[in-house]
């Protein structure tokens, strides 16, 4: 019998977990539990809608708990705030404060990120003076907000709105661009849309990029890019940009920015939704003497090392230094998954302002990617379970990257870009020009990308919660 | 005009065209179809 852990329920985790307790069903008396912040699953993508009104943060969530008794999965509600890899435990604080251990012969660490609202000051719902739309209660929050200001318009008030990353190293470009598309558009719809100066402020080095270098697309047999097509998209919603910006600082009334070339700005403000720097859950490793080697065992942001090339500069970095088993090089027991996992560089170009201010997006591992990691880490521990190696890959350089970002919610009047490239991460070792299969490579706006992000809210919601049928959804 | 500014035009101008729409929503589910089939 093995006891299996997974650390965190969201895309990569709850997802493994589902795998494994597929894979191993009616293989013996193997024992899969689940560890998790926060009782419900929550389909992040469609936050973009809470966060204006349009969609209750209830319809992008479910409770954990029953999905895991229907399919034989133990659930602890609480935070993994140590892992032991010697002694193969982890500990858990429930949130009546007492603490659990948690043992293991396999671990998938797939907690997700640590939004670092401290790491910008003034910014965050809770501290600061910014909005965010990365967790329900954030995203709720934000629509409050938004709804008053758009309360302040119909009223007369002429408004400024910034929307983008709060801080140079930020990652979620793509969330932050369907928030501020979704933002122009309810605008429209309602309007007011001539009283607002809309504002896009981000660390990409160039418009498009989304952290992950941009890219690239035939249409009609010309090429395009996503810089490209992002400017018309911005020319046409009346959107202005600055761009290679880190934010330092917020306060009431003023966003405080430096960008690579040293320039200073303040930015007047009446809303603003940046996202903040992602970290890692701050988790410790300790080992059986009770040493701390959390540095061992992480890069400095605190993501766990896998079996990816780390060190190299960003311009050697290419697609066969990506991790393809998720499993770490000393713990060959422990994988991680989504964001949890240590990339071995940014996919965007890093730049820094003059005074060492970092402008480095930090490569997105969400959604669809995140899921197929933590599907690769969890038919992996089934290859060891049943004495294989792993055999399981999901490279971010050899799977594709599937993305509807959407501009505007409505099944009639809708609009959306739906992208989708192959592969992820740049890789010039199988496509030497551009790292990518351009004929593979499509983005394209309309009405049919608004469908495709509804089929997708409810297809996943569906099958993340092991409904009949969900192993046919992808 | 660019030619590239021209088809950005077009795209633009059909984009809530529901016939066209239509059309591209199958076009593009099956180019989804097909690289979801290479991650698995």
């Amino acid at each position: 019998m093995a006891k299996i852990v997974v650390v965190g329920a969201g895309f990569a985790g709850h997802y493994a977990a589902l795998i494994l307790a597929d894979a191993l069903k009616g293989k013996g008396n193997h024992q899969i539990t689940v560890v998790s912040r926060v009782p419900q699953f929550t389909y992040i993508p469609s936050l973009v809608w809470v966060g204006i009104g349009k969609m209750r943060a209830e319809e992008t969530q479910f409770d954990l708990k029953p999905v895991y008794d229907k399919v034989g999965i133990n659930f602890i509600h609480g935070v993994a705030k140590e892992v032991h890899p010697d002694d193969q435990y982890v500990v858990v604080e429930l949130p009546n404060g007492n603490t659990e251990q948690v043992s293991y012969d396999y671990i998938i660490m797939a907690t997700g990120p640590y939004l670092n609202f401290e790491g910008t000051e003034g910014l965050g719902p809770d501290k600061g003076f910014t909005h965010s739309i990365c967790t329900p209660p954030h995203a709720t929050k934000a629509a409050a907000a938004y709804l008053d200001l758009v309360s302040r318009m119909e009223r007369g008030d002429k408004v400024k709105i910034v929307i983008g990353t709060g801080h140079g190293a930020a990652t979620c470009q793509g969330a932050a661009f369907e928030y501020i598309a979704n933002v122009h558009n309810d605008l429209v719809d309602r309007g007011l849309r001539d009283r607002a100066e809309i504002l896009w402020l981000s660390n990409e080095p160039a418009l498009g990029d989304f952290g992950i270098d941009g890219l690239e697309f035939q249409h009609a047999g010309k090429l395009f890019n996503s810089e490209e097509v992002v400017e018309f998209l911005f020319e046409k919603y009346g959107i202005k940009w600055q761009i290679e910006s880190h934010v330092k600082k917020v306060d009431e009334n003023k966003i405080y920015t430096i960008d690579v070339k040293g320039n200073e700005n303040e930015i007047e403000y009446d809303f603003a939704m940046l996202i903040p720097q992602f970290k890692a859950q701050p988790i410790k490793w300790i080992d059986k003497d009770g040493n701390d080697i959390t540095e061992k065992m992480t890069n400095p942001a605190g993501f766990v090392k896998v079996d990816a090339v780390y060190g190299k500069p960003y311009e050697e970095l290419d697609g066969p230094d990506w991790p393809r088993t998720y499993q770490n090089p000393i713990y060959k027991n422990v994988f991680a998954a989504g964001i949890a996992f240590a990339p071995p560089g940014p996919l965007s170009k890093p730049q820094q302002a003059p005074d060492g201010s970092p402008i480095a997006p930090a490569p997105p591992r969400t959604g669809y990617t995140a899921e197929l990691s933590g599907k690769a880490a969890a038919l992996n521990i089934v290859d060891m379970i049943e004495g294989r190696e792993p055999s399981h890959t999901a490279s971010m350089a050899e799977t594709p990257g599937l993305c509807v970002a959407s501009l505007k919610h409505d099944l009639i009047s809708g609009e959306a870009v739906t992208i989708g490239i192959y592969p992820v991460a740049r890789n010039r070792a199988a496509f030497p020009e551009y790292g990518r299969d351009i004929p593979n490579c499509v983005a394209e706006v309309g009405l049919a990308g608004a469908w495709f992000k509804w089929f997708l809210h409810h297809a996943f919601l569906y099958k993340l919660q092991a409904k009949p049928g969900w192993k046919l959804i992808p | 005009m660019s030619d590239k500014r021209e088809m950005m035009e077009k795209m633009w101008k059909y984009r809530k065209n529901l016939l066209i729409q239509l059309f591209r929503f199958v076009v593009l589910g099956l180019h989804f179809n097909k690289l979801v089939k290479k991650a698995h």
